[in-house]
């Protein structure tokens, strides 16, 4: 049971990892110019997968531990 | 990647609608509350299986029920996070800039499929409006089309609010164009890059 939690997180953090690596890259690539929103959302973006991917690692942790 | 000339100047940066926005993440964004307010109810109020069901497979006993189904929610919530952030993405980069040299449209057609084409202004010969159902009539956006001399792709606007304001900004920002070169030279190319 723990190894199949286990590796939904892994599978799960890898998708948003790859996600995330593909939005930055593409802000940084079209480069909009005069553009101070892309900044603030790339960091909401960036901590709200922080936060949850955490949150879930947490979770896991406490299933394993308890 | 959108590299401005010199003394370029941006007159104004159009993107859809942002009803089309909302109307694309609405249900999304309520997935995302309904997980917010089941992880909240699942960590902070305890609760326990029938016995009818304990009865039946009484290994749900040994799992530890709560903590499973607030992992279960983490992980649903990360993914929709993901998900927003794509369509988000999409529709921020998915941009027309009209400056006071050309019109510029950066499009990200997928995650690994970009567009960015450009129109001088020199080379746009008509610009259709097309406004057409009931939404965009109450909210005031549709598509608007620039028709160009020579080798044409296809320039459309779509779904921009305001578009009469926005075609009256291209053919202002024409005029002045015409005006400080003193005439149509033809010289301005109409540019379609495609990237994987």
């Amino acid at each position: 049971m723990n190894a199949v939690l286990i590796a939904i997180y892994f599978i799960t953090a890898l998708i948003s990892i790859k996600v995330g690596l593909l939005v930055f890259y593409h802000f940084k690539k079209f480069d909009l110019p005069d553009d101070e929103k892309a900044a603030r959302f790339l960091s909401i973006y960036k901590w709200g997968s922080v936060i949850l991917i955490s949150a879930s690692f947490l979770t896991l942790m406490a299933m394993i531990i308890w | 990647m959108v590299k401005l000339r010199e003394n370029e100047k941006i007159l104004q940066i159009k993107r859809r609608h942002i009803a089309i926005l909302a109307i694309e993440l609405t249900p999304i964004a309520l997935f995302f509350i309904a997980g917010v307010i089941g992880a909240v109810f699942v960590f902070f109020v305890p609760f326990s299986l029938p016995d009818t069901l304990t009865d039946i497979f009484p290994v749900l006993l040994e799992m530890k029920l709560q903590l499973i189904l607030l992992y279960g929610i983490l992980i649903a919530l990360t993914l929709v996070w993901q998900i927003t952030f794509v369509i988000f993405a999409n529709y921020y980069l998915d941009c027309w800039i009209v400056t006071d040299e050309r019109t510029i449209h950066t499009e990200l057609k997928s995650l690994f499929n970009r567009l960015l084409s450009t129109v001088p202004h020199a080379r746009i010969q008509d610009i259709t409006v097309n406004v057409s159902g009931i939404m965009p009539t109450v909210l005031k956006y549709g598509d608007l089309q620039i028709q160009t001399a020579g080798k044409f792709h296809e320039f459309i606007f779509r779904q921009v609010p305001d578009p009469y304001k926005t075609k009256e900004v291209i053919f202002r920002a024409q005029k002045e164009y015409f005006r400080k070169k003193g005439r149509f030279d033809g010289s301005g190319e109409t540019v379609t890059e495609v990237s994987g």
